[in-house]
Order: structure tokens, then C-alpha cells, then sequence
């Protein structure tokens, strides 16, 4: 998304109040750790939950969770980001492919997040922003836990919005376009994408 | 051919030490009468007395087809772009499983490195990898030779694509695996089935510690060792002669390169200059020497050490500050220590080297 509308990627400038008007190219994160909490009280943890989700790959976009009981649901909670376990136990497979562009082979790491696109406002001569968000260890721990409340009455298909626009009101490009290694600079940013999501209508696609 | 099978550990109940120390034995006896051919696999083994190994074998255990599979991607320049480099290219069994004759390694198109590629050797107990601890785990370093312009220049799923156009490896996969569906994680997973294989612990010095045929050290080695556990063994540890941490063992900053080491990692100015203790198993093969290759013979890294040429910085280690000062004799018995760190053994292990498959 990119405020209220279905983000479009490379094709489109959207205005912004802090950046000028701005055109994505890359809008890409892991979800994992994700947890359903019932009104009943009762949860349901996905199993070995990791979710590449990538605003260019459609089917990406979309998952079941064919075990999970539908019932109400009171909260949906996940994490943005790979956690330091998995960062550390060796080769994985499905979305956690390191041939994903998601991984940095040389200082070995999960990148959570990546948001690429271009603005006037940057400071470079290519006015394009780019911020590779990862890290795992103390201090800089940018996987970032976020917990949706359920509207009353949702029914069996949840959409969960992920808005560019959000993430993105949380930079001053002007100040600082690039962040592409974990650090202090990346810890503020990943704040950046905890507070992007929102729950949809189930009829909203 | 059939009878002379070797057993690998775990078809047999002993202790899986026993059974690798007789393989090996059964090996030299086979290797004489086929000289060419072996297509035994070597699985890890804990030899006695050695630490836990940091390597999670649960997490991908050990099977002869897994070790086969990972020796022929090892060989293979197939995992290179333009077909022309393998892993072997860089880390070959001659010479200890390094770049022999290059400073920094070479890869495609003869593009240059930025260091010294180095002793693949004992990996299970690495507690990270490259000169600046970067990577984490064994399974994950070989994205990095795979996508490095310098080195192989490929992407992982290209070179993925191009194994699974091959039916030769779908059903090699489908042995190792179980499953003829090749990716990623499980090229990952084969190279470092083969690489944490290559186990060197039957030097001259390891059998002198065993009280074994072949252990029989002269006065100059024994006063070597004295030498060495007292001026370098503190970060060179004994068994694994390495203590797995980072150093600023005093060379001159390199100005071409600019390559501060650990810094460049945790950006901390306590890790400047600070590179990964080295092992110093099969160093008198290993050649050249130190993260950047900087010197061809072995005498000049004892030099390093003992003539003055350390130089002082914030970040050199403590043990160094004050200069080691050791005769020329001393010197060289030092060096003659270190010659018992060559594993024969280990080196000319057939089952490590190229098979045609
Ligand atoms: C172009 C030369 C080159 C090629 C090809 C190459 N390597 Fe390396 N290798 C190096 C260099 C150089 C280093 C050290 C890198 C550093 O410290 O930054 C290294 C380091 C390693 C290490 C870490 C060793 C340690 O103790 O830290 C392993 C393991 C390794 N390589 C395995 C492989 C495998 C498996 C392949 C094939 C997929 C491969 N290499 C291909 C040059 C190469
Ligand atoms: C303070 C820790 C420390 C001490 C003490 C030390 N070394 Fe080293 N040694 C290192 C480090 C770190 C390197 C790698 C440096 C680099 O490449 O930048 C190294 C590299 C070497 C190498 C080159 C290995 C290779 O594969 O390139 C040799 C040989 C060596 N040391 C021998 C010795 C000897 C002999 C002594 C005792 C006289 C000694 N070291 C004492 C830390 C130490």
C-alpha cells in the first residue's frame, strides 16, 4: 500500500509532506513469528513462520494458515524481521534463501526490510533512497514486534496493511537516504516499519 | 574393490574416533594398489581430547552421498559464471586448501581479491569465518565466493538454475537429500558437508602427543614447542592452534588495500587492524602468509615476530608490546615445530581431491 492505495512500484510518484513527491522501487520484509489470539482466549502459533513479502511479487502477498482454527480473533501479532537464531543456525530454504537479496553474505545477516525508491529530496546526485534494515545483535536488534488488534467481527480472511507511506513519514530523506548496514542509524529506521501495518477489510485486495 | 570398502563412523559401534584412525589405515593400503581411484567418504570425527566442535551437525548431518555431493561441488567451476572457477580454484588440496602462489586469490576473468584466501582446515570448530569473523556459520560462507564479483560472480539462484538442468546432479541430490529438487539451502548444506570433513589431526605433533609410531620428535622440535606454547601460544592454542578471537599481531597497515579487519565488522575502534588468529596446521603448505599474503616463506612470519618489526598501535596485543626476542637457533627451531604441523595423512587423502564422478 501506499496510503490508501495499492502501491505501485517504480511507475508512480506519490506526493509526501516531508519528502516531496516519491517513487518506490523496492518494498520488500520478512514477517515472521506470526500469532493469532482468539476471543476465546485461546492462540495458535504458525509453525516455523518466516514470509518474504514483496510489494513486486503478488503471490507473496497472500498466505494460508491451513491449521489454524476460524474463530473470532481478538489480536494477530507478528514480527517484522528474522530473529537471531535463525540468523545464526546456517543455511535455511523456502523464503529464507540467501539468494533471496535479503541476505549479506559478508557480515552474515538477514536484511528485514529493504525500502528503495527515488525523491527530490534526497541529498545525492541520483536522488534515490535506499535502506537495507538488518542486525541481529546487541544493541542493534532491528527485528521489530508489532500486535494488530481484530475489528469486531472480521471474518475468516484478514488483510494486513503494510503501508509504504507510513515507513516512510517516519524519514527525513533530506537528512539521511541511505542506511545499508545495522547500526543506530538502522535502529531508528526499523521504529520506521513497526508502525506501518494496519488491519484491512477482508473484501480490500 | 568391494571388500576394501572403508566403514565411515557410525555403521559400527565404536567410538567413531577408532573407526576414522582405521579407515585412514585401510586407505594408505588401498591407495597402493589403486592408485587412482577412491570413492570413500570421510566423515567428521571428533578426535580425542579435542574440544566440542562448534558446528551443529544436527542441523545437517552427515551422510556419505551428502559428503560425495559436496566434493564434486567443491571441484565443480559450474558455480562460477562463466564456468571457469571452482571452489578448488582458490582452496586446493595441494596446498592445504589454499591459493598457493597468490598473496591476495584470484577469481573470474583473473580479478583480484582482497586477501589471501585461507587453510581450509578443521572448520568445525571455527567459531566464525574470513579474516574479520563476518560470517557466522560454515553453511552460509559459500554465498560468498558464489556472489562475489571478485570471485565467482554468480547469484545464487542462477547457479541453482543451472544445477537443476543437470540430471547427473538432480540424482545426486536426490541421494544426498532425498529429494531431486536442488536449492540454495541444500548446495549450502552439501559444500559444507564436504568442507567441515577436512579434518587435519595426525601430524607428527598430534601423534608425539599420543605417544604414536611417528611421534618421535628431535631435541630442536621439542625446544621448538617449549618456544612456541611460551611466545605464541596464546593466541595460536594448542590443539587447534588457534584461539578463534582477533588480533592486531603488529604488521604494517597495508595503504593499498586499507583493510582494517575486524573494525570493518563491528566498527568498534577497539577491533582496528584486528584480524582472526590464523590456524598454523599444514603452514609449511599453506604459503603465503598472513591475511593479505604479504609473506611467501615461513621464516619471514617467525621474522614478524621476533626482529623488531612489530609495529606499536592502540589496538596491538598486549603479549606483543614488549619484543620477543629469540636467537637465531631459537628461531629456527621454532620453524622446525611448526614442520611437525604437517599432516601427510590429511594432505594426500585421495577421498578429498577431485574424483571423477
Ligand atoms: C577467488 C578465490 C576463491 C574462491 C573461488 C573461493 N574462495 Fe573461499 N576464500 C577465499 C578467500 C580470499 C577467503 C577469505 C575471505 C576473507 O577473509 O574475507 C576465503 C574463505 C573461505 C572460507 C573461510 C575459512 C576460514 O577459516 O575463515 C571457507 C570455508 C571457504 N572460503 C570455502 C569456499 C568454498 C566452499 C568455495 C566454493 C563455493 C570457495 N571458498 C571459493 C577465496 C576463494
Ligand atoms: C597476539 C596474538 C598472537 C601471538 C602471540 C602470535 N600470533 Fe601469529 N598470528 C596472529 C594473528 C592475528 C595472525 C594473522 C594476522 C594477519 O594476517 O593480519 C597471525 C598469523 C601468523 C602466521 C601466518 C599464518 C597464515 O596462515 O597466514 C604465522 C605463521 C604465525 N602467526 C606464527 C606465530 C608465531 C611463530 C608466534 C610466536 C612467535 C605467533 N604467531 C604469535 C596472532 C598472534
Amino acid at each position: 500500500m501506499f496510503g490508501a492505495e495499492k502501491l505501485a512500484l517504480e511507475t508512480k510518484a506519490y506526493p509526501t509532506s516531508q519528502n516531496g513527491p516519491v517513487t518506490i522501487a523496492t518494498f520488500r520484509f520478512y514477517l515472521s513469528a506470526l500469532r493469532l489470539t482468539y476471543t476465546d482466549g485461546s492462540t495458535y502459533t504458525e509453525p516455523n513462520s518466516f514470509h518474504l513479502i514483496d510489494a513486486e511479487i503478488d503471490a507473496s502477498q497472500a498466505f494460508t494458515l491451513s491449521t489454524a482454527p476460524t474463530k473470532p480473533l481478538r489480536s494477530i501479532s507478528f514480527c517484522v524481521g528474522v530473529d537471531s537464531l535463525t540468523n545464526t543456525s546456517g543455511a535455511h530454504g523456502g523464503d529464507l534463501e540467501p539468494g533471496r537479496g535479503m541476505y549479506w553474505a559478508w557480515h552474515s545477516g538477514y536484511i528485514n526490510a529493504k525500502l528503495e525508491g527515488r525523491s527530490p529530496a534526497c541529498a545525492n546526485p541520483r536522488k534515490a533512497f535506499e535502506f537495507h534494515i538488518g542486525g541481529f545483535q546487541a544493541p542493534y536488534r532491528s527485528l521489530r514486534p508489532v500486535t494488530l488488534v481484530v475489528p469486531f467481527g472480521a471474518g475468516a480472511s484478514l488483510v494486513i496493511r503494510a503501508d509504504a507511506a507510513r515507513w516512510l513519514g517516519q524519514l527525513k530523506l533530506a537528512d539521511n537516504s541511505s542506511v545499508l548496514v545495522p547500526g543506530a542509524a538502522a535502529m531508528r529506521v526499523a521504529d520506521g516499519y513497526a508502525g506501518m501495518f494496519s488491519i484491512g477489510a477482508g473484501d480490500e485486495e | 574393490m568391494k571388500n576394501s570398502r572403508i566403514r565411515f563412523a557410525g555403521e559400527e559401534a565404536v567410538p567413531p574416533n577408532t573407526a576414522f584412525r582405521l579407515a585412514l589405515l585401510i586407505l594408505a593400503a588401498l591407495s597402493l594398489a589403486f592408485t587412482t581411484f577412491s570413492d570413500q567418504p570421510v566423515l567428521f570425527a571428533r578426535p580425542a581430547g579435542w574440544p566440542k566442535p562448534s558446528y551443529d551437525f544436527s542441523r545437517n548431518p552427515q551422510t556419505a552421498a551428502g559428503f560425495r555431493l559436496g566434493r564434486m561441488l567443491f571441484y565443480d567451476p559450474a558455480l562460477s559464471r562463466d564456468g571457469s572457477i571452482s571452489c578448488a580454484s582458490c582452496h586446493s588440496p595441494q596446498s592445504a586448501f589454499t591459493h598457493s602462489d597468490h598473496r591476495v586469490s584470484h577469481g573470474i576473468e583473473g580479478r583480484q581479491g582482497e586477501r589471501n584466501a585461507p587453510a581450509l582446515v578443521n572448520l568445525a570448530w571455527n567459531t566464525s569465518f574470513h579474516w574479520d569473523g563476518g560470517v557466522n556459520n560454515l553453511e552460509i560462507q559459500a554465498v560468498n565466493p558464489v556472489t562475489h564479483p571478485n570471485e565467482m560472480d554468480f547469484t545464487m539462484d542462477e547457479m541453482v538454475d543451472r544445477l537443476n538442468a543437470s540430471r547427473a546432479y538432480r540424482g545426486r541430490f536426490f541421494r544426498a537429500f532425498a529429494d531431486s529438487a536442488i536449492t540454495g539451502q541444500r548446495v549450502l548444506k552439501a559444500l559444507a558437508q564436504f568442507t567441515v570433513s577436512l579434518q587435519s589431526y595426525n601430524a607428527k605433533y598430534d601423534k608425539y602427543l599420543r605417544h604414536e609410531a611417528g611421534g618421535e620428535m628431535s631435541e630442536p622440535e621439542l625446544n621448538g614447542l617449549r618456544l612456541f606454547r611460551q611466545h605464541c601460544a596464546s593466541c595460536h592454542q594448542e590443539p587447534l592452534f588457534t584461539n578463534n578471537t582477533f588480533a592486531n599481531n603488529g604488521l604494517l597497515p597495508d595503504t593499498l588495500l586499507r583493510d582494517r579487519g575486524r573494525y570493518r565488522i563491528t566498527a568498534q575502534p577497539d577491533d582496528d587492524y584486528k584480524f582472526r588468529v590464523p590456524t598454523l596446521r599444514n603452514i609449511e603448505f599453506s604459503a603465503p602468509y598472513m591475511h593479505d599474503g604479504r609473506f611467501r616463506y615461513l621464516r619471514q612470519t617467525i621474522q614478524h615476530y621476533t626482529s623488531g618489526t612489530i609495529v606499536p598501535s592502540p589496538t596491538l596485543a598486549p603479549q606483543l608490546r614488549q619484543p620477543v626476542t629469540l636467537s637465531t637457533a631459537e628461531q629456527r627451531d621454532i620453524m622446525l615445530f611448526l614442520f611437525t604441523l604437517t599432516d601427510k595423512e590429511f594432505l594426500d587423502d585421495a577421498r578429498f581431491r577431485y574424483q571423477p564422478e
